[in-house]
């Protein structure tokens, strides 16, 4: 059974202060480590984009970036609990470059310009064999410009397997879009809510075959 | 079409990983073996910020060739100031003494 390794991220007296370092100095092949890595992050504003490349992970080796429950949000935009802000374009403030990933509970704010590809996650996993989770979380985009498609709460780059659940999201282009598929992809969203999406809720481009 | 590659957005040495404001209290980890901190009092975040960015195909604006543009080229830096950083995990200068060892991975360019 693998080992679960959790870390902290806080604003003082954790074992890091921002989630991009957590990622940084854990990137590993978990797989033969045999180990789960949990970054759990608590009340603060995190202010550095986090780029999950670099691992090496399977279906029982995973990844997981996650607020214990007492340090996440209410349902609504909470700035007393944790919350990822940063200006990116044409990328996320969370970008997914590994196949076994889940975040559970996080804020991400997103303040680059709409016109400009502004999204939360960024999900580009280099198989289809993958499984990559976004459950509970709550994202806005907040730049200036008139929001695309392609700004999106989640956008899919690569086939891959994605769930979505419980999420919020305000103020993007679209809430859900995957777009350059070229194979098969499976895409499972439950119980979302997109508001003030200008373009769409949720739009399938160019997927050979989603389920 | 797949537009990401697998190995060009790891971590490499000399990225700058985060940028903080004078005075932050770093975490029990974000130190030696895996990190150093190079405190550059007066240089603002607004200043710093870009060295976060990471570098973009101009012709495929969604493919990231490296994590970041920018790094800390290692080679350049000289022996006294390296070592302190291995022996202490910090150091303390000033922006005029590291500008010249930020490098454009892209250009090659140092920071003027």
């Amino acid at each position: 059974m693998a080992t679960t390794i959790t870390k902290t991220i806080k604003s003082s007296g954790g074992d890091y202060t921002s989630l991009s370092a957590w990622e940084a100095a854990n990137q590993a092949n978990i797989v033969t480590a045999d180990q789960i890595h949990v970054a759990e992050c608590y009340s603060m504003l995190d202010t550095a984009q986090c780029v999950i490349d670099g691992w090496t992970t399977d279906a029982t080796r995973y990844i997981e970036i996650k607020t214990p429950v007492s340090e996440r949000h209410d349902g609504k935009w909470n700035t007393a609990k944790y919350r990822i802000a940063a200006s990116v374009t044409y990328g996320g403030v969370i970008n997914i470059n590994e196949e076994f990933v889940r975040v559970d509970g996080l804020q991400i704010e997103n303040s680059g310009s709409k016109a400009d590809s502004a999204r939360a996650f960024r999900l580009a996993p280099p198989s289809a064999t993958s499984d990559i989770r976004i459950t509970n979380c709550i994202g806005r985009a907040t730049g200036t410009g008139t929001a695309t498609g392609a700004c999106a709460f989640i956008y899919q780059l690569n086939s891959c397997t994605v769930k979505a659940v419980n999420n919020i999201a305000y103020a993007f282009g679209t809430g859900f879009l995957n777009s350059y598929i070229s194979g098969t992809l499976t895409v499972a969203l439950y119980n979302n809510t997109f508001v003030d999406m200008v373009v769409n809720g949720i739009a399938m481009e160019g997927a050979t075959s989603p389920t | 079409m797949q537009l990401t590659r697998r190995t060009a957005t790891p971590v490499r040495t000399g990225d700058i990983i985060v940028v903080k404001p004078d005075g932050h209290i770093w975490g029990k980890e974000e130190g030696l073996p895996k990190f150093v901190v190079v405190k550059i009092p007066g240089a603002t975040t607004e200043q710093t910020q870009k060295y976060l960015s990471p570098e973009i195909n101009a012709l495929a604006l969604e493919e990231t060739l490296t994590r970041r543009l920018w790094r800390v080229n290692i080679d350049m830096i000289p022996n006294s100031l390296l070592k302190k950083l291995r022996d202490t995990g910090t150091v303390t200068v000033t922006w005029t003494q590291i500008k010249g060892y930020i490098q454009n991975k892209a250009t090659l360019a140092v920071e003027v």
